[in-house]
C-alpha cells in the first residue's frame, strides 16, 4: 500500500505496524516540528503516544495516561496488543473525551484539536484522548454588547467554553448542540444549536443543510459561513443574521425559537433569523421597569431615524425647500452657509466622511492613540473649519446629532453609515424627491427579505398584533408568563402571506 | 406566488387610492358638497361592481378573469388578457404623466422631464419585480404614513376650519352630483386590480374590498370636508387642493407642510406605479407565457413611459390631465367581463378549481 499524503490521507486506514503509522503520519504531516511521538512498551507491546506540541497539556497527558500505562506495565509486564487496547478503552481511567479512530483522517482532526494519539502495535486503530492545554482566552467582559444591570460575561474563541455558558442558564433537555466540521483545510467547528421544541423543524433542516453545503477551505470566523446561509447576503441592505457576544442574549433568542450558530475561533454567535425590530433591543431591556424600556426603544428609533436621515434631509430642505423652515430659523442658516466657499451637500459628504475615518483610526489604533484621534478630530478639526469658514457651525452640530445617534444602535452601523451618505447625495441632487424615491427603494428592500420564512418586518408587516407590543413598548413579565411567543408564530405560509 | 393578507390588500388599495386623492383634480362645476356627494354614490355603482366580483370569486376561488379564460380558450383568454393589459398600461400612463407634470410644474423645476420620468418608473419597476408579498407589505407601512401626514395636516390647519364655505344652496344639485360620482368612478382602476388579483388574495376578498371601499369613502370625505372648510372656495381654484392645505397648514416648528406631503406623494405614485407595472406584467406573460417575469414588468413599464413622453417633452400633457375619464372601461373590467364568464363558463370547466 502506498504511504499516504496530505492530498489522500483522509479515507486511509491505519497502518498495523508502528513503524508504518508513524512513517505516514510524518509524510501526512510534512514531519512538521511540532509532532510530538513518544514509543513507549506498555506490556512489552510497542506503542506510540502522538501529540501537538503546544496544543495539549503535559500535566493531563502525564496524569491522565503515562501514569495508569506504567502502572500496567507493573502490574502485567507480559501481554498482546488487544489486551493493552480493551485495557486503554475499557478499564483506565483516562479523559472524559476519547475515542477509537480507524483511519488517518480522524487521527489528524483530533491530533490538530489536542488530543493525544496512541498507536498499538499490530493493530489498525488508534485511541484518541482529550486533553487539550493550548493557551485561551478567559471568559471576560463583553466589549461590544455592554449592560449595566446583566450578567457581565461574554464568549470567548473556544467553542466548547462558549457551548458550556449556554448549556449552564438553559438546563433543559430540549437545547440541542449538533457539531459539524466546515472547511476543508482548517475544519472549523461549528456548532448548530437550538431548542427542538421552540424552533421550527424546517429552519433547523435547511440551515443544517447550508452549513453542511459550505466547501470553503477555511472558516476563521462566522462572517465566513454568513453569506451561504443568509439567502439575502448580497441584494439586502440590512442583514436577516444577527450576532451577540452574550451568553444571555443567546439564550434569550434560542428561547424565542431561533438557531444560533457557534463558529470556533469567534466569540460572536450568529442568530437565525434575526428581526429587523431587535436591533433596538438589548438584555437590559428585561432588567429595567417597562415604561422605561419603552421610552429607550423610541428614542433608538429616532437615533436610527437621525443617523440615517436627518444630514440628507436637512442638505435637501435646506437646498431645495428651505420655505419649511421657519423664518428665524431660515435666515440664521442662511446667514451661516453665506460665509462658506463649498456648497452644502459637499460640506456635508466631506465632513461624514471625515467622521468615518476618525471613527475608523480610532477603532483600529491602540486604545490610548485612539483617544487622541478622537481629540484632534473632535476639537481640532472641528473647531478650526467652523473658525477658518470652511464649514458652517449649524452643520457641525448636526454632524455631531448624526454621528452620537449612529452609536445608539450599533448592530445597524454598517448600514446606517452607507444609507446617510446614500441620502445625502439623493438629498443634495434631487431634493425629498430623491429622498422620497430612496425611502421607498430602502422599504421595498427590507421588505423583500424572508430567510427561513419569516419576514425580517415581523411583526410589523406582516401584521401581527401580538408581537407588535414588543416593538412598541416592552411587554412586563406577567404577559410573558401567560403567552409565551416564539418566532415561528411569523411564519409565512408556502404562499408567503403571513399565518 | 405570494398572497395577499386582508389588512395587505386594504393597505395597497388605499395607497393607490390615495395617490389619486392628492393629485385630485377638481372640476370647476362642481363644488365641494357635490363632490362629497357624489363620492357617496360613486360607492355604492362600486359596490355594486364588487358584488359582481364576489359572485365570481364564489365560484372561480383559485382563477380570475384572465386565467379563467386562457384555460377555457387559447384566443378567448388573449383577448381578455390584451383588454386588462391595455387598462393597466393606461392607468400606468397616465399615472407617469400626471405625476412628472405636477413634479414639475410646482415642486422641482430644477429636474429635467425626462429624468423624472425615467427615476419613477425605473423605481416602480423595482417594486414591481420585488412581488406581490413585498408590495403588500410595504402597502401597510405607506398606508401608516399617509395617515399620519393627513392626521398632521388636519391638526395643524384646525385653528382655521369653518363651516361657512360650504356652499350649501346650490341650483342642479342631481346634475353634479351624478357628474361627480361617474368621475369618481371613473378614478377607481384599483377596481379591476381587485378583480385581477383575486386568486392572489387571502380570506375573503369581497369583505375586505366592501371595508377599503368604506374606509375610502370616510378618508375622500374629511379630506374634502377639511380642505373646504379652511382653503373655502379657493378648493376649486387650486390645481391640487390637497397640496394647498399642506402649504395653508403650519406649527410652530414648521412654516409649511407642502415638501413633507410632496415626499409621501412621490412615495405613493411609485408605490401606485409598481401595482399596475406588476399587474400589467403579469398580463403580458399570460399572453407570452414564454416571457420571464422581469422582462414583463420591464416592458410593460416601458411602453406607458416611453409614451408618456410624447405628451410631456412638448408640454401638452395639460390636455389630457383635465380630460375627463370615461367610468366604462372599469365596469367592462370589473363588473362586465365577471358576469360574462358567471354566465357562459360553466363550473369546474376546464379551470384551475382542481388545484
Amino acid at each position: 500500500m502506498n504511504t499516504p499524503d496530505f492530498r489522500n490521507y483522509k479515507n486511509a486506514e491505519i497502518d498495523k505496524t508502528i513503524d508504518a503509522a508513524m512513517t505516514s503520519l510524518r509524510t501526512i504531516t510534512g514531519n512538521t516540528m511540532d509532532l510530538n511521538i513518544m514509543n513507549v512498551k506498555i506490556c512489552s507491546v510497542s506503542c506510540a503516544v502522538v501529540s501537538i506540541e503546544g496544543m495539549t497539556s503535559t500535566d493531563a497527558m502525564s496524569e491522565l495516561i503515562f501514569r495508569p500505562i506504567m502502572e500496567l506495565s507493573a502490574q502485567k509486564p507480559k501481554g498482546n496488543a488487544e489486551q493493552v487496547f480493551d485495557f486503554l478503552t475499557k478499564e483506565s481511567l483516562l479523559a472524559a473525551e476519547r475515542k477509537t479512530v480507524f483511519n488517518y483522517g480522524d487521527v489528524i482532526q483530533f491530533l490538530f484539536s489536542g488530543f493525544a494519539v496512541i498507536f498499538v502495535e499490530g493493530l489498525s486503530k488508534a485511541f484518541v484522548y482529550g486533553i487539550q492545554g493550548y493557551d485561551k482566552r478567559s471568559v471576560s467582559e463583553p466589549i461590544s454588547e455592554q449592560t449595566i444591570r446583566c450578567s457581565q460575561d461574554s464568549f470567548t474563541e473556544t467553542i466548547r467554553t462558549n457551548l458550556s455558558l449556554v448549556r449552564r442558564r438553559m438546563k433543559t433537555p430540549s437545547l440541542r448542540f449538533e457539531m459539524m466540521q466546515i472547511g476543508e483545510r482548517s475544519s472549523t467547528d461549528v456548532c448548530m444549536v437550538y431548542m427542538s421544541d421552540r424552533a421550527s423543524s424546517y429552519a433547523v433542516d435547511r440551515l443544517r443543510k447550508q452549513l453542511k453545503g459550505i466547501k470553503l477551505d477555511t472558516v476563521l470566523t462566522s462572517g465566513y459561513i454568513e453569506p451561504f446561509i443568509d439567502e439575502g447576503f448580497g441584494s439586502s441592505v440590512f442583514s436577516q443574521m444577527a450576532y451577540s457576544e452574550r451568553p444571555d442574549m443567546i439564550c434569550t433568542r434560542l428561547n424565542q425559537g431561533r438557531i444560533c450558530i457557534f463558529v470556533d475561533g469567534t466569540p460572536f454567535v450568529l442568530i437565525c433569523p434575526s428581526l429587523f425590530a431587535e436591533n433596538f433591543q438589548t438584555m437590559d431591556d428585561f432588567a429595567e421597569k417597562p415604561f422605561y424600556v419603552t421610552f429607550m426603544r423610541w428614542l433608538k428609533y429616532i437615533a436610527f431615524f437621525l443617523a440615517v436621515a436627518f444630514p440628507g434631509l436637512y442638505v435637501a430642505l435646506a437646498s431645495f425647500h428651505p420655505e419649511v423652515f421657519t423664518l428665524k430659523l431660515l435666515l440664521n442658516l442662511a446667514v451661516s452657509e453665506e460665509s462658506t466657499p463649498y456648497p452644502l451637500t459637499v460640506e456635508v459628504l466631506v465632513l461624514m466622511l471625515l467622521f468615518e475615518i476618525m471613527k475608523e483610526a480610532g477603532l483600529r489604533l491602540p486604545k490610548p492613540v485612539g483617544s487622541t484621534v478622537s481629540i484632534v478630530g473632535g476639537l481640532i478639526i472641528g473647531d478650526a473649519a467652523v473658525k477658518s469658514g470652511l464649514v458652517s457651525a449649524p452643520l457641525l452640530i448636526v454632524v455631531g446629532i448624526t454621528a452620537t445617534s449612529s452609536f445608539v444602535i450599533p448592530s445597524l452601523y454598517q448600514q446606517t453609515a452607507i444609507l446617510r451618505l446614500v441620502y445625502i447625495l439623493v438629498g443634495g441632487g434631487s431634493g425629498l424627491y430623491g429622498i422620497a424615491l430612496c425611502t421607498v427603494l430602502l422599504m421595498i428592500n427590507i421588505n423583500s427579505m424572508d430567510d427561513l420564512a419569516i419576514s425580517y418586518t415581523a411583526p410589523v408587516t406582516p401584521f401581527f398584533s401580538k408581537g407588535i407590543k414588543d416593538v412598541i413598548s416592552r411587554r412586563s413579565f406577567r404577559s410573558y408568563e401567560k403567552t409565551h411567543s416564539t418566532i415561528k408564530e411569523y411564519k409565512l405560509d408556502e404562499k408567503g402571506g403571513s399565518q | 406566488m405570494k398572497k395577499l393578507t386582508p389588512l395587505q390588500l386594504f393597505a395597497m388599495l388605499i395607497c393607490t387610492r390615495a395617490f389619486s386623492m392628492m393629485t385630485f383634480l377638481p372640476e370647476s362645476t362642481a363644488n365641494a358638497l357635490e363632490l362629497m356627494l357624489g363620492t357617496v354614490l360613486s360607492t355604492v355603482l362600486q359596490i355594486v361592481i364588487i358584488c359582481c366580483m364576489a359572485a365570481f370569486h364564489k365560484r372561480f376561488p383559485n382563477d380570475d378573469p384572465c386565467t379563467l379564460a386562457v384555460s377555457r380558450s387559447k384566443w378567448a383568454g388573449r383577448g381578455v388578457c390584451t383588454l386588462y393589459l391595455v387598462y393597466f398600461l393606461a392607468v400606468s400612463f397616465y399615472v407617469i404623466g400626471t405625476f412628472t407634470y405636477f413634479m414639475d410644474y410646482y415642486f422641482s423645476d430644477y429636474i429635467p422631464r425626462l429624468m423624472i420620468v425615467i427615476s419613477v418608473a425605473a423605481c416602480g419597476i423595482y417594486v414591481a419585480m420585488a412581488g406581490l408579498g413585498v408590495i403588500g407589505k410595504t402597502g401597510t407601512v405607506l398606508f401608516a404614513l399617509f395617515l399620519l401626514v393627513t392626521a398632521t395636516l388636519v391638526i395643524s390647519s384646525l385653528e382655521n376650519f369653518t363651516f361657512i364655505d360650504f356652499h350649501l344652496a346650490e341650483r342642479n344639485v342631481s346634475k353634479g352630483i351624478f357628474h361627480s360620482a361617474v368621475s369618481e368612478l371613473a378614478r377607481s382602476s384599483y377596481l379591476a386590480v381587485i378583480v385581477f388579483l383575486l386568486p392572489s388574495i387571502k380570506g375573503n376578498a369581497a369583505k375586505t374590498s366592501v371595508y377599503f371601499l368604506l374606509t375610502r369613502l370616510a378618508l375622500v370625505e374629511i379630506v374634502l370636508g377639511f380642505i373646504t372648510m379652511i382653503l373655502g372656495d379657493y378648493t376649486l381654484l387650486a390645481k391640487l387642493p390637497f397640496f394647498a392645505l399642506a402649504a395653508f397648514s403650519r406649527t410652530a416648528i414648521i412654516e409649511r407642510y407642502d415638501a413633507a406631503v410632496m415626499g409621501v406623494w412621490v412615495m405613493l405614485s411609485v408605490y401606485k406605479l409598481g401595482v399596475y407595472f406588476h399587474c400589467s406584467g403579469r398580463c403580458l406573460r399570460y399572453i407570452f407565457p414564454k416571457l420571464g417575469s422581469g422582462s414583463g414588468v420591464i416592458i410593460t413599464a416601458a411602453i406607458p413611459a416611453a409614451v408618456t413622453l410624447f405628451w410631456l417633452l412638448p408640454h401638452k400633457w395639460e390636455s389630457i390631465a383635465y380630460a375627463g375619464l370615461s367610468p366604462l372601461p372599469l365596469i367592462v373590467l370589473g363588473g362586465v367581463i365577471p358576469l360574462l364568464c358567471l354566465i357562459f363558463v360553466k363550473k369546474g370547466a376546464k379551470s384551475n378549481e382542481k388545484a
